[in-house]
C-alpha cells in the first residue's frame, strides 16, 4: 500500500530569481497542505545548504533539485546530489547531460515544454532534440496556478498522451514554478506521489522513486486514484499488468477522495464526471452525482497498452479537468 | 583587481557564453564579482512587435493565438546571468534579472554561490547571454 503524499515539485528561492527564502517557501507550502517540496532553483544548488535546518524547523521533507535553465529548454532535475553543468550542453547534446543526472540516481523532467521561447523567455519552450524518449522520466504537463485552463498546458497534456501512445512510459506532474509568497485566487495544483513507507531511504528519495515509477496523481482538488484488477490481482498507478488474453474481463476502479487538503480547494456541486481514457480512446464516462465518489467498470482487456483516470468538473465557473492520474500499463 | 573588462554584444551573440579566465592568488579570502549591463529593455515598440510576432508564430499553435495578445509580452528584455568556477569545480550562479549585480564568493557566499574557501589558481567567470534583444548591449565585469 502506498501513502499518497501532496508535493510541489517546482520552486525557486532568493538563490535564483525567487523572492522567498527556503524557510518562507517551506512554511507557505505547509500552509497550503503540501507534505513535501522540491527545491529547483535556476542553475544553482546553493539554496540546498539550508535544507536540513528548514526541514527540522518545518517538518517538511525537501527534494534536492535544480532547474536547468538553458538556452534550449528548461529541464527540472530531482534527487540530484551534485551540480551537473548545463552550460556545455548544446541543442543536440541533451542525452549526455541527462546521463550525468541519471548517474546520480536522479531523474529529469521537461519543464513547461510549450511555454513561449525566445525572445519572450529564452529556453522556456523545449527545443532540445530528443533522440530517445526513454531518457525522459517525466513531463511537467501542468505549469503554474489553475493550470488546466491554460492552452500551453493542454498542449503539453496532449503531447504526453501522444508519447504514451507511442509506447513510452513517461510520468506526468504539475509544478507551480513558485517564485514568491503571494495569495492567489487561482486553484493550486498538487502532485500526489505514492510513497512506500516500508522501503529504504528518506522521504525525498522515495518521492523521486515514485515519480520515476509513475506513481503519480495530479489534481487541483480531490485525490483521484485508479486501479485495475486482472486475474485476481490489483494494479495501481505506474504498475504493469502482465500479458494476458485480450478477451479477459478486467475491472477498473476509480476513487475520488475529498478529504485531502480539506478547506484548501473548492469544487462546484454538480457536473462532476470521471473518465477512463487509454491508448484505445475513452473507455468509460461516469457521472459522479449525489456525492458519489467511486466507480467501477468491467471491460475486456483488448489491446490496451495503458489507461488512466481523468476527473472533469466545475472550478471557478470553468468546466475543466480537475485531476488526472498517471497510467496503469499493460504488457 | 583580478579582472576588469567591458564589452558590447548584439543579438548575433544571443544564446552564447562569454568566459573569462583569470588567476586568483594564494590567501584570497573573498572574491567579489560585479556585473552591469545596459540597456535592459527594448524600447523600440515596432521592433518588439515584430519579434514577439515571430515568437508567437514559432511557439504558439494557430488555434491558441487569441490567448496571447502581443502587447502582453512587452517589454522585451535582455538577460545576462553570471556563474563562476574555481580551479576545480562549479562555485554557483546567479539567475538575477537585475542590471547591476554584485556577488561574493568566500566562507559566506552571496545567494546562488557556494560557501567555502577561495582556492588559488585559474578561475573562470561565465556570462551567459540568455537574451540579447536590443541592437547593442554593453556590459562591465569586474572581479577583485
Amino acid at each position: 500500500m502506498f501513502r499518497w503524499m501532496a508535493c510541489e515539485l517546482h520552486t525557486h528561492t532568493l538563490h535564483s530569481d525567487g523572492r522567498q527564502t527556503l524557510a518562507e517557501l517551506a512554511r507557505g507550502a505547509v500552509e497550503l497542505g503540501f507534505q513535501c517540496i522540491a527545491l529547483t532553483d535556476h542553475n544553482t544548488m546553493a539554496g540546498l545548504a539550508e535544507k536540513e535546518t528548514v526541514e527540522r524547523e518545518t517538518g517538511l521533507p525537501i527534494i534536492p533539485g535544480m532547474e536547468w535553465t538553458t538556452f534550449y529548454g528548461h529541464m527540472v532535475t530531482l534527487g540530484v546530489k551534485e551540480y551537473v553543468d548545463w552550460r556545455t550542453v548544446g541543442p543536440r547534446d541533451i542525452h549526455a547531460g541527462i546521463a550525468k543526472v541519471h548517474a546520480q540516481g536522479a531523474i529529469v523532467g521537461m519543464a513547461h515544454p510549450f511555454r513561449l521561447g525566445s525572445p519572450i523567455c529564452t529556453g522556456c519552450h523545449w527545443e532540445f532534440e530528443i533522440a530517445d524518449y526513454r531518457d525522459i522520466d517525466y513531463i511537467e504537463v501542468w505549469s503554474g496556478t489553475f493550470p488546466s485552463v491554460k492552452p500551453n498546458n493542454a498542449r503539453a497534456f496532449r503531447f504526453w498522451t501522444e508519447k504514451l501512445n507511442e509506447g513510452f512510459r513517461i510520468a506526468a506532474t504539475s509544478g507551480r514554478d513558485w517564485h514568491k509568497q503571494e495569495r492567489t485566487e487561482e486553484p493550486v495544483s498538487v502532485t500526489y506521489l505514492g510513497i512506500d513507507d516500508a522501503a529504504s531511504g528518506d522521504v525525498a528519495e522515495k518521492a523521486v522513486r515514485a515519480v520515476a515509477a509513475g506513481r503519480v496523481s495530479v489534481t487541483m482538488g480531490p485525490l483521484l486514484l485508479c486501479e485495475v484488477e486482472s486475474s485476481g490481482r490489483t494494479y495501481t498507478l505506474g504498475d504493469e499488468v502482465p500479458a494476458g488474453d485480450p478477451a479477459e474481463r478486467i475491472r477498473v476502479g476509480i476513487t475520488v477522495d475529498d478529504s485531502v487538503r480539506r478547506g484548501l480547494w473548492e469544487l462546484s456541486e454538480g457536473g462532476l464526471e470521471a473518465r477512463i481514457t487509454s491508448n484505445a480512446g475513452t473507455l468509460a464516462e461516469i457521472v459522479l452525482d449525489n456525492g458519489r465518489r467511486s466507480a467501477s467498470v468491467e471491460l475486456p482487456r483488448g489491446l490496451l497498452r495503458w489507461l488512466r483516470a481523468e476527473l472533469i468538473g466545475i472550478m471557478r465557473q470553468a468546466r475543466t479537468m480537475i485531476a488526472f492520474t498517471n497510467p496503469v500499463y499493460f504488457a | 583587481m583580478l579582472l576588469d573588462v567591458q564589452g558590447r554584444v548584439t543579438p548575433d551573440s544571443n544564446k552564447t557564453h562569454i568566459v573569462y579566465a583569470f588567476y586568483v592568488p594564494p590567501r584570497t579570502e573573498k572574491l567579489h564579482i560585479f556585473l552591469s549591463y545596459a540597456p535592459k529593455r527594448l524600447e523600440d515598440v515596432g521592433l518588439a512587435r515584430k519579434l514577439i510576432g515571430e515568437s508567437l508564430d514559432r511557439y504558439v499553435l494557430p488555434e491558441h493565438r487569441s490567448h496571447f495578445p502581443w502587447e502582453s509580452f512587452l517589454p522585451l528584455q535582455n538577460l545576462i546571468t553570471v556563474s563562476a568556477d574555481d580551479p576545480e569545480k562549479f562555485r554557483g550562479a546567479s539567475h538575477s534579472h537585475e542590471v547591476v549585480q554584485e556577488h561574493v564568493i568566500g566562507e559566506t557566499a552571496s545567494p546562488g554561490f557556494v560557501d567555502g574557501p577561495v582556492p588559488s589558481g585559474m578561475w573562470r567567470v561565465w556570462l551567459s547571454l540568455h537574451n540579447i534583444v536590443t541592437p547593442t548591449c554593453d556590459y562591465v565585469l569586474r572581479v577583485w
